[in-house]
């Protein structure tokens, strides 16, 4: 047998702990809800590493993990997480994690977008578009052609334009939610923007 | 590489021009909502959750050892 050699079980813990940050990132843009997130990201550590032996060195490894969280965030009941809206928590740890809040209420915004993309366009932005992966790796992790995800990627991102865009209504930013639909977890997103900022100061 | 996906520009990310988002500002939000969430710091239970997994097989290995379940 020539086949490349297999990862050690210490090789594969170090490649498993080093791409940790990258499913979790996935696994958030996916959920909207940090718990769940790292509840599937755990999930998906435990099935890589019992199905490391079918793990062969010539695929990246970044995207034979993420074909694992992803199949399980589409098996089982994961799906539902999904249907959410984003959660009050989650819109607070995104506008806190950045160091700029008007940038924090941009994110907000872009997840809240997310939220009315089908699921295929939006799977396809986030691996592309936010994970910055090239469209053969989506392809490999998604299971479809190269051109279907160039599409999905195109439509998704067209779509987040005019939804972010408040419709192409030039409205100005401040003036108020740019998102038009979900509008009422936009508001409670929005309260808990000005509760934040009168802590914050 | 001809998508908007590299954080070099800042062109259209100023608070003035902000009515119409690009392909290229929407990228760059994508980015930072990702990149955000990659520099976080990982908990320490992601790594006793592999250790345990290895320690866990270390033991039925070592009472399989012999024979194949």
């Amino acid at each position: 047998m020539t086949a490349p050699q297999p990862l050690t079980a210490s090789e594969f813990k170090s490649a498993l702990l080093d791409v940790v940050p990258h499913l979790r990132a996935f696994a958030r843009s996916l959920c909207n809800d940090a718990v769940a997130a790292d509840d599937l990201v755990q999930d998906t550590m435990l099935r890589a590493w019992k199905a490391r032996d079918s793990f062969t060195p010539t695929t990246s490894f970044r995207a034979w993990t993420f074909t694992i969280l992803r199949n399980v965030f589409y098996s089982e009941k994961r799906r539902s997480w999904r249907s959410t809206e984003l959660s009050p928590e989650m819109a607070e740890r995104t506008l806190v994690a950045s160091d700029d809040p008007s940038k924090g209420l941009e994110l907000v915004e872009l997840r809240n977008a997310l939220d009315h993309l089908p699921d295929d366009q939006r799977e396809a932005v986030i691996l592309v578009g936010a994970g910055g992966m090239a469209y053969e790796e989506a392809a490999q992790i998604i299971g479809c052609a190269v051109g279907t995800i160039k599409s999905r990627v195109s439509r998704g991102r067209k779509a987040l334009c005019e939804m972010l865009d408040g419709n192409k209504a030039p409205q100005p930013l401040r003036g108020g939610p740019v998102i038009s639909s979900g509008s009422e977890a936009f508001n409670d997103i929005m309260e808990q923007v000005s509760a934040l900022s009168r802590e914050g100061g | 590489m001809d998508d908007a996906s590299q954080p070099g520009g800042k062109s259209s990310a100023g608070p003035a021009g902000q009515r119409r988002l690009g392909n290229r500002a929407i990228g760059q939000r994508l980015r930072q909502m990702y990149e955000g969430v990659v520099e976080e710091s990982v908990p320490d239970e992601f790594l006793r959750l592999l250790e345990e997994a290895e320690a866990t097989e270390r033991g039925d290995a070592a009472e399989t050892e012999t024979g194949k379940p």
